[in-house]
């Protein structure tokens, strides 16, 4: 293997993993936003009576 | 690719459980991609945590033209680098105007921390200009074509191969 190919091969597989605890957080409020973001969307969309 | 459509297909019509699919099936590669652009892992995490809130928010209003993983790993170089010229910025105004700041934490952590090689190959890149390295990363770590790396920066195709 070619040293430039070594190089590629090394940062392709670097080990890096979210942890859990971070996950959740993350997730909490990615998910939070989707909610506030669904719920705008809802709201432009009733009907003027 | 089909899987990803369809998720994106459920996840503009506001889908949690979409939006999670997506956030763990990216995480780990997108997370690794701002570790290596930034060189440092909490920075890393906050940059990924922003462009997944972002992504939210843009649920109904996203147009998306090219494939998911490709558009998720542009929003990632983009806040990295914002996040990189913030940096700078203040780090212009702490080094002018106050005291040194004396972290707590030893060094900064790495996104290499296993092996010597790695190491050796996470300080090499840190001595590239950040362009440069972003270009490097983005390219080999995110399997991106050199055209779309200059479409997402607004440079031209020859500007990123010369870097």
């Amino acid at each position: 293997m070619r040293p430039a190919e070594n190089i590629e091969k090394l940062i392709r597989n670097v080990p890096i993993n979210t942890s859990a605890k971070r996950d959740e957080e993350v997730l909490d409020d990615v998910l939070n936003a989707l909610e506030k973001s669904n719920n705008i969307q809802s709201a432009a969309h009733q009907p003027n009576l | 690719m089909l899987e990803d459509k369809l998720l994106l297909l459920k996840f503009k019509r506001g889908s949690p459980d979409a939006l999670r699919r997506i956030y763990e099936k990216y995480k780990d590669e997108l997370l690794a991609l701002a570790v290596a652009l930034l060189n440092d892992r909490a920075t890393a995490e906050d940059a990924l945590h922003d462009v997944f809130v972002s992504f939210a928010q843009s649920a109904d209003k996203l147009k998306l033209s090219g494939n998911l993983k490709g558009y998720l790993i542009t929003c990632v170089a983009n806040r990295a680098r914002n996040s990189k010229r913030l940096g700078q910025q203040r780090m212009a105004v702490s080094l002018g105007e106050t005291e040194p700041i004396i972290s707590d934490s030893g060094k900064p952590e790495r996104w290499i921390i296993s092996s010597e090689e790695l190491d050796t190959l996470n300080n090499a890149l840190a001595q590239l200009p950040y362009p440069q390295r972003e270009v490097v990363i983005l390219h080999v770590q995110g399997s991106m074509k050199f055209k779309a790396i200059a479409e997402s920066q607004n440079v031209s195709i020859n500007t990123i191969q010369s870097r």
